[in-house]
């Protein structure tokens, strides 16, 4: 078992880190106020290549294996969660959702202008909380001449007000699992985009519900065939929950380098906290539950690669980083005190942010269930 | 758990005002920062600034485990409401009633028990001291018959509504936590500058504000109890700081139980009733449990404190179990209700920022154990 990471790999979290603390770390929590990314922010995930870090060179993206994503998600977490989340989201759009079937002329167009960061896409599957499977997918779509017309509601899709187009699930066919994906345009008639004006942290990443009232949609841009888009649904759900507990880690990473930091400068009773055992205590336990999220984010990333089964690891990854998370911001904030209240220090944010990690793509106890089913067979 | 007939009519009395009056404007609060005139005007006429405060001052002159449950019944509904009403009756005017002379006490507590010309403060908490509260570096210097003080103080609760509050400063240069006097400052002393309000996580409602003093000029009538007490003073301010803040932990939890038991008795998950899943019923059979024995170590506390007889330990006691685990229960009921919990639309998106405070507020939960384990060694 190798636990080095390639030259390539070093290469790309050292140049991720750099310009993550020196261009995303200081507009973070202003991204969080305004709703929306730094333009800065957004213009280097596009032009560096960012946002179709996964997609083979062939179809105009960077190459880089699924281990390297969650490389990159870790460092702009740990400085801005918002960031990361596009960065995920488009990266399991363009690896689930389009990359099987770039051989339609369509979907490689859009796959290869979401690499090349001309289009932002966003993914339009989510229809309520509970939503265990997307068996329960009450968007439909029926063919009507040269078009499918789409009717439904699509709830909570993460950078709905940054998207040019959105892939959207809808049944069609009787049967739970008919299930189809399609490219919309934004600016489909009949599609609208309700804004949710505020969530509790990563406001950056502008969520916001779908309404179809009759969205017209043209036969090419079915992606697969119809009422086949069950599987690539799930890979995209698979990489977005991996996406998060990539960030739930770089959540956490980013809570024990402040910490790290604070327990230092910060004094009482006459010597830094960082001399303070319980302060000490603390500190180990981040880093100790770091490493062992990271092992199994990488784990279950690197199991993705070789497609051998990784849809357990997945939800192990993402289960145990957030919750991992969840103590680590706490602890975080402990050691600020009253500070870490305060909308001026990062940890306030984090500690806004982490519970994100537990709730979306699933929350935990979904995951559980998946867990459990699969071990008893 | 029993409570007295009359404890328990003022139960039922401040649950349906903080429901018919609080509750509908606790999410406009949050939005806007802003406290609403009308509704700090209907608090007032309740008595809800002067819980404890005597009868002869214009109080309700009621006891501690009725003052617990008033903060816990306003937090319930809207944790900016329940801080600042316990800020203001523990720390406010708590001080002028254990320490005011009788001439302080005629002319500060009536009006601070109404609230109508603003709130009670404590200015305490201090840049270099937080929870090291005696290395306060507030100074007041004597010159002729009058203190002359310079300092800052921070994250103070009520600071940009109140009429008046209690300072702690050093008035004689020995090190650690003695030499340190109280002071009673007015709104509009020349000298003294009310900061900017904080950008807060939560409890956005309640007005938390940067405190300075530059050569503000006292005169001695203006300390409270005698000179180098202060922190004996504070101590035991704090002790009944921290039933508040355990029942403000509690009224959170509450909330958010109260929340999550209708979602899950009237959802369904999969097709099923989300009663006949052991996660759920898992999770609410553990917030009830929690709450409940958080309310006897709270109630206990207040009794003791009625009671007359040390609350040192329980208190500290009551405010770290009940904040920790309100921290759980509003978590638990995230769980419970899923990704639209992190939506505005939910109660419980506040209440998960609101709570935050708890664990940190009037001493965070390293305080607490210090102080109980310190109590505990000594005890024989």
């Amino acid at each position: 078992m190798d636990f080095a990471f390639s030259e390539d790999q070093l290469m790309l979290r050292d140049s991720t880190r750099d310009l993550v603390k020196e261009n995303f770390a200081l507009s973070a929590n202003d991204e969080d106020k305004d709703r929306s990314l730094n333009p800065e922010t957004l213009k280097s995930l596009k032009d560096l290549g960012y946002l179709g870090i996964c997609t083979p060179n062939e179809s105009g993206g960077a190459g880089f294996d699924t281990l390297s994503l969650v490389i990159v998600l870790e460092e702009i977490a740990s400085y801005d969660a918002s960031a990361a989340l596009l960065v995920s989201g488009m990266n399991s759009l363009s690896i689930g959702g389009l990359l099987p079937h770039s051989d339609q002329n369509v979907v490689r167009d859009y796959l290869s202008r979401v690499s090349n960061g001309d289009l932002i896409g966003a993914v339009a599957i989510n229809e309520s909380d509970d939503s265990y499977s997307h068996h329960a997918n009450r968007t439909r779509a029926s063919l009507r001449g040269n078009n499918y017309v789409l009717n439904g509601f699509k709830a909570h899709v993460l950078d709905a007000e940054l998207a040019d187009f959105f892939i959207v699930s809808a049944r069609t066919g009787d049967d739970e699992g008919e299930i189809s994906l399609f490219i919309l345009d934004k600016n489909t008639p009949g599609l609208k985009i309700e804004s949710i004006p505020r969530m509790m942290g990563n406001n950056a990443a502008a969520i916001g519900n779908i309404r179809l009232d009759d969205c017209s949609v043209p036969l090419l841009n079915l992606v697969g065939k119809e009422g086949g888009g069950l599987a690539s649904a799930q890979t995209v759900l698979q990489l977005n929950q991996l996406g998060l507990a990539a960030i739930a880690v770089g959540i956490s990473a980013g809570s024990l380098r402040e910490s790290i930091d604070y327990s230092k400068v910060r004094t009482q009773f006459d010597q830094p906290l960082c001399e303070f055992e319980a302060i000490q205590f603390m500190l180990a336990d981040m880093s100790t539950s770091i490493d062992a999220a990271r092992l199994l984010v990488y784990k279950a990333a690197v199991a993705f690669d070789q497609h051998s089964d990784y849809a357990e690891l997945i939800c192990a990854a993402k289960l145990f980083a957030s919750e991992t998370a969840f103590k680590n911001v706490h602890h975080a904030n402990q050691i600020f005190g009253g500070y870490g209240y305060i909308k001026e220090y990062a940890v306030e944010r984090l500690f806004r942010e982490q519970l994100f990690t537990e709730l979306f793509a699933q929350n935990n106890d979904t995951l559980r269930l998946h867990i459990s089913k699969r071990l008893l067979g | 758990m029993e409570l007295r007939d009359k404890q328990q009519h003022y139960r039922d009395q401040v649950r349906e005002f903080a429901v018919q009056e609080i509750e509908p404007l606790a999410r406009q609060i949050d939005d806007t920062g802003e406290y609403p005139r009308e509704l700090f005007d209907k608090l007032s006429d309740f008595g809800l600034f002067g819980i404890q405060a005597p009868v002869e001052y214009g109080g309700q002159g009621l006891d501690t485990v009725s003052y617990a449950i008033a903060v816990e019944e306003a937090s319930r509904v809207c944790g900016s409401t329940g801080i600042m009403v316990a800020a203001h009756n523990s720390l406010g005017i708590m001080p002028f009633i254990l320490f005011g002379n009788s001439q302080q006490k005629e002319q500060y507590i009536p009006p601070l028990a109404s609230g109508k010309n603003g709130l009670g403060s404590f200015g305490l908490t201090e840049p270099g001291a937080g929870s090291d509260a005696g290395a306060t570096k507030t100074v007041a210097v004597r010159e002729d018959s009058e203190w002359v003080i310079n300092g800052n103080k921070c994250f103070i609760t009520n600071a940009g509504m109140c009429q008046v509050l209690v300072i702690t400063a050093k008035t004689e240069k020995i090190p650690g936590s003695r030499g340190i006097s109280s002071f009673i400052v007015d709104r509009g002393t020349p000298g003294f500058v009310v900061g900017k309000k904080e950008d807060k996580m939560g409890l956005r409602g309640s007005d938390t504000r940067e405190l300075a003093f530059e050569n503000m000029r006292l005169p001695q009538e203006k300390m409270l109890g005698n000179e180098g007490e202060g922190f004996k003073q504070f101590m035991i301010i704090l002790d009944g700081g921290r039933i508040s803040i355990g029942a403000m932990a509690l009224g959170l939890a509450q909330g958010a139980f109260d929340y999550a038991l209708e979602h899950v008795k009237t959802s369904s998950f999969l097709g099923k009733p989300k009663t006949n899943y052991q996660s759920y019923q898992w999770k609410i059979a553990d917030m009830y449990t929690k709450i409940q024995a958080a309310r006897h170590l709270i109630w206990h506390s207040a009794r003791l404190e009625d009671a007359h007889q040390k609350i040192v330990l329980e208190s500290a006691m009551a405010k770290l179990y009940a904040s920790e685990i309100a921290t759980e229960c509003v978590r638990m009921a995230m769980q419970i209700v899923g990704q639209r919990g992190y939506l505005e639309e939910t109660p419980l998106e506040r209440m998960y920022r609101d709570v935050r405070l708890c664990e940190v507020g009037e001493g965070t939960s390293e305080i607490q154990r210090i102080v109980i384990s310190r109590n505990l060694f000594k005890s024989k």
